[in-house]
């Protein structure tokens, strides 16, 4: 090493000389960068020029809008801004990509057939929030969308801890609240005005649970009893358990084994999969995330856990990394589903949707990103009713007639893209009409194919589940 | 209840696991020691050190094992380059000043690989990914043992640097007394630059032998970071090898005490007995001295 004593002095100076210069540059050079910014985010945020307010120098509105003669001063609004609120960034981040991709192309396939036709065509514009993973700040965006962005409606947020602040937020304010994607049952339970949850929860899931596993024992003549749940332990994965466990518990089940893991912190399962095989269950229940997922599948696999049958519930299970990553040891494992690629085969159009959403975003479509999809298209359905009866000019009473049509709601099966019945609100705000599919991954192709219920069924199960030993 | 093979099974992957834990830490006490300086964003550079395996796997084919040189070089590279660009302009800051440019660093590094390669999960299959040694009862992932075996080749070859090279024994100088090295006609400003490469080098050694069965994904340093730091102070501050046999001692603790209470409060254990350790010895299980 080459050890040379400078003077230190001197060289030291010199440093210093070097640094205050270099110092008051950088700090000349960062407050013009933040003036750029500053200046380059008020001129994208703000818009260009209210429009509405000028009904006299719209001398084109009572000519072409001879349907609605009762309102010949209805201005006529360009666009009508909905919120979303997803986890864009944090652990979330993949998760929340996904269903941004199912929004953005909902609103494109509602724009590009006319936008909503009783606003004279206005298009949907969507406003995003990120809620990083976080209720407080998935509450933060509520508000900012709601009071800045002036949206008529928020949609969203995924995690149930996030939509249930940001839509206590809404609940508020007064704004429609349209909740396609999280499934804590307690959501529906608050009593509010405002929240409408179009897709089925947890307890739904888990009845569904409860019923497939009855159909396989009758099915396969196999007897089934102990029952074991691992799960994440944010609300989401704490409220599926606790419903796995008071609908299997009721219908006779045993549960042997509950063990909850924090995803975030996760650095191995080893232990969370040795409790479950020192337990002996026939079934496992898991409610994970997707790298959690990926290590409770390979750590199954290397502690050699062999129940009979693994059920997921969906999340991280379905998410399309998941399915890329995990491969061949993904196999055999059922998910309970909102929605598979195969029911293309039993919801008609679907096929040519899926080609057009794969075309462009390089994915299928999944349960996330097909939920926020039909959830944009509630919305839809529920803004040309409300376009009819108020204006969007006036926010309160267009909100109040957004809320007013979604109650009265009725969406016939063949409108949507999920496998339910159609969509419909109880006075609770959630969708009696939804209802779950059971998937698995086949081996012969690494896809997840439909196997419960019968009738929209495209497989039969595989069960049990080939030994990890027996696996070639 | 527990039996014995349980136990020496839990024992044995909780050294496992704790190799690992060890090595970032490592890198992170070598930082700490050499120049006192806090450094947020190391578990970031052990991430950064597991996409890298990922894709020279998945472009050149290169098993993970045998690109150990690679990863080490490049993230050894970077390190010195923030350490001329960034650390090294912050060395006399105030501390808040030290802590607010190093988590800079984490956010830059972080969301900047989740913006330039998603947010999406990863993984690594290798011809000994699902590969099991089983010893009698006992189980031994092969991936995992080989990353034990590789942690310990580092930790032997930077024991045999610190104490029998000319370099080594004079980044333990500058670490000791920065002055006197310094008059001994030591370059500080390149024990810097080497201190700081070598403990983000070898952080990546470690994000690479995880990324060879942990999902590998831009959030996945966060929470190896925070163990990392509690290692530290744990073993000791700037204890280098007092830093490896402390990440030995989380990960037997946690995987151990899943055996007896719930698997969830594993990591409370590890962080109660972080602590108790704390309050009798304040400076650490290897720490010198009485202050």
């Amino acid at each position: 090493m080459r050890g040379i004593i400078r003077t230190p002095g001197i060289s030291l100076k010199v440093i210093k000389m070097n640094k205050a210069i270099s110092k008051t540059l950088l700090t000349v050079t960062l407050v013009i960068v933040i003036i750029a910014i500053v200046i380059a985010v008020y001129f994208v945020t703000t818009p260009p020029a209210p429009t509405p307010t000028s009904p006299t120098t719209s001398p084109t509105s009572p000519t072409t809008s001879p349907t609605t003669p009762t309102s010949p001063t209805k201005p006529t609004v360009k666009e009508i801004k909905v919120g979303v609120i997803l986890p864009l960034s944090g652990p979330l981040a993949q998760t929340g990509a996904d269903m941004k991709r199912g929004i953005e192309f909902a609103v494109k396939k509602i724009n590009e057939q006319g936008g909503i036709k009783s606003l004279g065509g206005a298009k949907i514009v969507v406003v995003y929030g990120d809620s990083a993973g976080k209720p407080e700040t998935g509450a933060a965006e509520a508000e900012r969308l709601i009071t800045q962005e002036k949206v008529v409606a928020l949609v969203g947020a995924y995690q149930s801890a996030v939509t249930k602040t940001a839509s206590e937020v809404a609940e508020r304010y007064e704004v429609p609240f349209i909740n396609p994607d999280s499934t804590s049952p307690a959501l529906t339970e608050r009593g509010y005005k405002w929240f409408f949850r179009v897709t089925p929860h947890d307890e739904m899931f888990a009845e569904q649970h409860v019923e497939f596993v009855k159909w396989l024992e009758e099915k396969y003549g196999v007897e089934i009893k102990r029952i074991a749940i691992i799960h994440e332990d944010t609300e989401w994965g704490t409220m599926s358990a606790e419903a796995w466990k008071k609908y299997f518990s009721q219908a006779g089940y045993e549960i042997v084994k509950v063990v909850s893991y924090h995803a975030a912190t996760v650095t191995s399962l080893d232990s969370e999969v040795d409790a479950l095989k020192a337990a002996n269950p026939d079934i496992v229940l898991a409610a994970c995330y997707v790298s959690d997922a990926i290590l409770l599948v390979q750590t199954c696999k290397l502690r050699d856990f062999n129940p009979l049958a693994i059920i997921a519930q969906d999340a991280g299970f379905i998410n399309p990394s998941y399915v890329k990553e995990v491969g061949e040891d993904g196999f055999y494992i059922f998910s309970r589903e909102v929605f598979n690629w195969d029911l293309f085969e039993v919801v008609p159009g679907l096929k040519e949707l899926n080609e057009e959403y794969k075309a462009e975003y390089g994915v299928d479509l999944n349960g996330n990103s097909a939920r926020d999809y039909t959830g944009i298209w509630v919305l839809y359905y529920a803004l040309e009713e409300a376009g009819k009866k108020a204006d969007p000019s006036d926010l309160k009473a267009f909100r109040a007639a957004i809320r007013e049509a979604l109650v009265n709601l009725y969406i016939p099966k063949d409108k949507i893209i999920m496998p339910w019945d159609g969509v419909k609100f109880d006075e609770k705000g959630q969708n009696i009409l939804a209802r779950g599919i059971i998937v698995q991954m086949m081996p012969d192709d690494g896809k997840y194919h439909t196997v419960y219920p019968p009738e929209i069924a495209t497989r039969e199960p595989i069960f049990p589940m080939p030994k990890w030993s027996e696996r070639k | 209840m527990v039996s014995p093979t349980d136990l020496v099974n839990a024992m044995v992957s909780g050294i496992l696991v704790g190799s690992i834990y060890s090595l970032i830490a490592m890198g992170l006490a070598l930082i700490w020691g050499v120049m006192n300086i806090i450094n947020f964003a190391h578990g970031d550079f052990m991430m950064l050190g597991a996409f890298l395996t990922y894709w020279v796997y998945t472009l050149l084919g290169l098993d993970p094992l045998l690109s150990i040189p690679i990863t080490f070089i490049t993230i050894f590279l970077l390190g010195v380059l923030i350490q001329k660009g960034v650390i090294d302009r912050i060395l006399e800051a105030p501390l808040l000043s030290q802590i607010a440019a190093t988590f800079a660093l984490v956010l830059i590094i972080r969301y900047g690989a989740e913006a330039w390669f998603g947010p999406f999960t990863r993984r690594i299959v290798t011809s000994y990914t699902g590969e099991v040694i089983n010893l009698g009862p006992l189980i031994l992932p092969l991936a995992r043992l080989l990353a034990l075996i590789v942690s310990i080749i580092v930790v032997l070859v930077l024991y045999i640097f610190l104490t029998r090279t000319y370099v080594g024994i004079a980044l333990r100088a500058t670490s000791q007394d920065r002055e006197a090295a310094q008059l001994h006609g030591i370059n500080v400003s390149t024990m810097y630059k080497l201190a700081f490469g070598l403990g983000t080098g070898i952080a990546a050694i470690g994000g690479l032998l995880l990324s060879t069965f942990y999902p590998i994904y831009p959030e996945m340093g966060g929470y190896f970071a925070l163990l990392a730091f509690i290692i530290v102070v744990f073993g000791g501050f700037g204890s280098v090898f007092g830093a490896y046999i402390s990440g030995l001692i989380i990960g037997v603790a946690q995987s151990v005490s899943a055996l007896f209470i719930l698997p969830t409060l594993k990591d409370v254990v590890a962080f109660l007995i972080f602590i108790l350790v704390i309050l009798f010895k304040p400076t650490g299980l290897f720490g010198k001295g009485g202050g």
